[in-house]
């Protein structure tokens, strides 16, 4: 690294811009459990900081091994990275400001201050755009108070590091002031953690140019007081380049037939173009295997040795991954393809048994990237497929999807696994496709979703203390109920939701909770509330005790 | 010369409406296991609704059914072809049982050229029993064989009948739903509703409680345009079936609702706690 402090910095290309952004998120990486833990429910559901972590990773992964400088193309290719990458809402986000900048870098090899700020105006505008509801106090609001402050410098300096830096400054300020705009941050005492995210990388941005040593930088955080953090994490910087190492673009396959082919030459060149090269065969045919960012130069450099055959590139072009699992399927697909989204393997079990075509067990949390969902989308190989997002999160994920692949992507809004297996229970193969849409939409709000989880920390929701360890009940992701015991959680929230004589209650039960105890719990559940039904069904999901649903 | 009109027990149709239009029904068989061994009882006449149910209530084997025999038709149509009748034959769906195979071997029987007409309903229950009922009303008005026939093909096509069950397990241990039933699903307990389409049940939507069920049923019928004859149904949940009864008085501009209770045959297949309508659309 070559730069100085107070060097005035006139232009970047794409290889710098890239550069500082590995930097941006090494430092999300230090922070991200920080910015998780600004989430202002004492359920943590938004993963801000990892959402933005992994998408960052996913730009870097992809983008790695690129030693194109101009700007225009890396710009694009950073962006394309991010929406196929993006997780949560926050990575949506992200990944459009990307999209905005790159369309402003167009057909620019490098950028002064004056562009950058523009850029940085245009991804701020493609993120508000981005945003069916744009709420004010959140990392949208910090964009764009940091993009004004970057026109504004750029007007007084040429210098890219005094717009970087007033940016920043801005960015800090603007951070602050979420709180005052969003009351939910001012009740539990936090700034907005997407915000605070964009904080983060903006420091490692200028820490980059700046020349400094990231694993040193210390960012000032706007947070409340309750917060731990372990520690400041000592990352090796060679840990980025060393982790992605593995993953290096497209898996390339071909066979070349020629006669008196030189394996070692064959190999040669394909060592030039990336690694995992492997050249078996002889002098007159040669099978070669590399990965590469490059499959068609590879090729084309391969043609002097013999006649090319048998192309093969494993990558993420979705016509070749819809032309592949077409080949393996054996049924004609459906009309109406279905996809959900859920964490657990008692859902995906749930939701499979309904009809669904492809589930995403997320595993631990709610966060498929938009690459995870077009894949699943396009495995299906119906033209239409309606997608159960099943979490608010991954709503804008889904619609990013949507916008990215050939498939006809239909999102049904549900924001709960319960309201998706009601969703799927409106489907029908026997109706017409326009009809179970729309009964399928229809059924979304005709359960109510009740999360029963333990506290993570102390905490204040509205005017409930919550201690650490003790039961939350959330109905609807709204009301909070308090107990000592999952059954007391339960049996308040069921008391709340005034349900009719024989509506049903199900309790789908996670990983955590003990089988014997979820059929006790049931059991006494079913005792209190004989006009009820009980269901225990095994969800299997991480978090949460319980996810009841309620009709 | 006179049309007579017979069906079968699985037309569920309420005694009244059988004196009244002199319908003679041809009983199929329910066959249970007791402590005496295995008992072949006539569907409706060896046993009753009520005795049939707490039978299947309390008895851990689940009854099988057997549709009549040719012999049965035989000593019900000779007697009629005698006396210089002529017979409407109607039945249950032959997709579901062999009670018209056994109708047609019995015609056959007493003669290639006898004046009996054997019809396929494609129904069941009271989709059966509506048709049975139209063409008994409607030979008060018209003789003539032929015409009676083309009016059942008419109203066969505009009949809908639908079921909520309490399980779909009599169903399939009857073999009486076929491989559509995968669309159910088997984790969760389901209301399903059931429809008939092309003589065979079919499932049609999945309800998680037998509440909102009943109001599909409701919404079923009231939302599908003008009908003429509605028949309610359940077997062992006269309240539900009470309630969906007023509720459908309310709703719909008809001078009778005509409440049925499925039969032991219909039953063993359908499972306690089901409930049901079927209607003619006009």
């Amino acid at each position: 690294m070559s730069y100085r402090k107070n060097i005035i910095l006139a232009k970047i290309d794409g290889r710098q811009l890239l550069d500082a952004l590995s930097t941006a998120t090494l430092c999300l990486e230090y922070y991200s459990n920080h910015i998780n833990a600004l989430n202002v429910f004492p359920v943590p559901d938004g993963d801000t900081g990892t959402n933005m972590l992994l998408t960052m990773q996913s730009v870097i992964k992809e983008t790695k091994g690129n030693k194109n400088s101009d700007l225009s193309a890396m710009s694009q290719e950073i962006s394309r990275a991010a929406l196929l990458g993006a997780r949560g809402n926050s990575g949506v986000i992200l990944s459009q400001f990307f999209s905005g900048m790159a369309k402003e870098f167009q057909d620019h090899p490098y950028c002064n201050a004056a562009l950058l700020a523009k850029a940085l105006q245009s991804g701020s505008n493609a993120a508000y755009y981005a945003v069916s509801k744009p709420v004010e106090g959140t990392m949208l609001t910090v964009l764009r108070d940091l993009s004004t402050k970057a026109l504004d410098q750029a007007i007084n300096s040429a210098n890219i590091m005094d717009v970087l830096e007033s940016s920043l400054l801005e960015a800090h300020q603007s951070l602050e002031r979420t709180p005052d705009l969003l009351p939910i941050l001012k009740e539990a005492g936090v700034v907005d953690s997407g915000g605070q995210g964009l904080v983060v990388m903006l420091e490692g941005l200028a820490c980059h140019f700046k020349g400094n040593d990231p694993n040193k930088l210390r960012i000032n955080m706007a947070s409340s007081a309750e917060i731990e953090i372990d520690g400041f994490p000592k990352v090796d910087p060679t840990f980025l380049s060393a982790n992605n190492k593995s993953t290096y673009g497209y898996c390339t396959q071909f066979i070349i037939q020629g006669q008196l082919m030189d394996l070692k030459q064959v190999r040669f060149t394909a060592e030039a173009f990336g690694d995992s090269v492997t050249v078996i065969g002889d002098e007159s045919i040669i099978k070669v295997h590399l990965h590469t960012l490059e499959p068609r130069r590879i090729l084309d450099s391969c043609s002097r040795f013999g006649e090319t055959q048998q192309f093969h590139v494993d990558d993420m072009d979705s016509q070749h991954n819809q032309f592949k699992s077409r080949g393996l399927r054996d049924q004609e697909p459906p009309m109406l393809g279905l996809l959900a989204v859920c964490v657990g393997s008692g859902f995906t079990d749930v939701l499979k048994d309904l009809g669904c075509h492809s589930v995403i067990n997320c595993g631990d949390t709610m966060n498929p990237s938009a690459e995870e969902i077009i894949s699943g989308v396009e495995k299906i190989g119906a033209k239409r497929v309606a997608v159960l997002p099943n979490n608010p999160d991954v709503i804008p994920v889904v619609l990013q999807a949507a916008s990215m692949t050939k498939v006809e992507l239909i999102c049904i809004p549900t924001k709960s696994i319960p309201q998706g297996i009601s969703a799927l229970l409106g489907y029908s193969p026997e109706i017409a496709v326009e009809d179970a849409l729309s009964s399928m939409n229809e059924n979304i709000n005709k359960v109510t979703t009740m999360e029963i989880i333990r506290a993570a920390r102390n905490t204040r929701i509205d005017s409930t203390y919550i201690e650490q360890g003790q039961i939350i009940g959330r109905i609807e992701r709204s009301m909070i109920i308090t107990g000592h015991t999952t059954l007391e959680v339960l049996n308040k929230g069921i008391l709340k939701c005034e349900l009719p004589p024989g509506s049903l209650v199900t309790l789908y039960w996670g990983q955590m909770t003990n089988e014997d105890e979820a059929q006790e719990t049931s059991e006494t559940l079913q005792r209190i509330y004989p006009n009820l039904d009980l269901e225990l069904v095994y969800g299997g999901q991480s978090r949460y005790d319980y996810i009841v649903s309620l009709e | 010369m006179t049309i007579q009109i017979v069906t079968d027990s699985t037309a569920d149709l309420p005694d009244n409406l059988i004196k009244e239009y002199q319908i003679s029904v041809v009983p199929l068989y329910v066959n249970i296991k007791t402590t005496n061994g295995l008992e072949s009882l006539r569907d409706g006449v060896d046993i009753d609704h009520t005795t049939f149910y707490q039978t299947l209530a309390n008895n851990d084997n689940l009854p099988t059914t057997s549709q009549p025999s040719a012999q049965d038709f035989y000593e019900v149509y000779k007697p009629m072809v005698d006396a210089g009748s002529q017979i409407i034959s109607i039945h249950v769906s032959s997709k579901l049982s062999a009670t018209y195979n056994a109708a047609s071997q019995a015609k056959a029987m007493i003669g290639p050229n006898a004046p009996i007409e054997i019809v396929d309903s494609q129904q069941v229950s009271v989709g059966l029993g509506l048709i049975v009922l139209k063409a008994a009303q409607a030979i008060k008005e018209t003789k003539e064989l032929n015409d009676i026939a083309s009016l059942i093909e008419n109203i066969r096509n505009r009949i809908e009948v639908y079921v909520a069950v309490d399980t779909l397990d009599f169903l399939q241990k009857g073999g009486r739903i076929g491989k559509a039933a995968a669309f159910l699903g088997s984790v969760l307990k389901l209301k399903p509703i059931l429809t008939m389409d092309e003589g065979e049940v079919r499932p049609l939507e999945r309800v998680r409680t037998r509440i909102k069920a009943i109001n599909r049923l409701a919404h079923l019928a009231s939302s599908g345009g003008p009908i003429e004859d509605l028949f309610v149904f359940h077997n062992t949940t006269p309240e539900d079936c009470q309630s969906l009864q007023d509720t459908l008085t309310k709703q719909l501009p008809l001078k009778t609702i005509t409440v049925c209770r499925l039969g032991p045959v219909v039953g063993t297949h359908a499972g306690p706690g089901a409930i049901g309508l079927g209607f003619l659309k006009s």
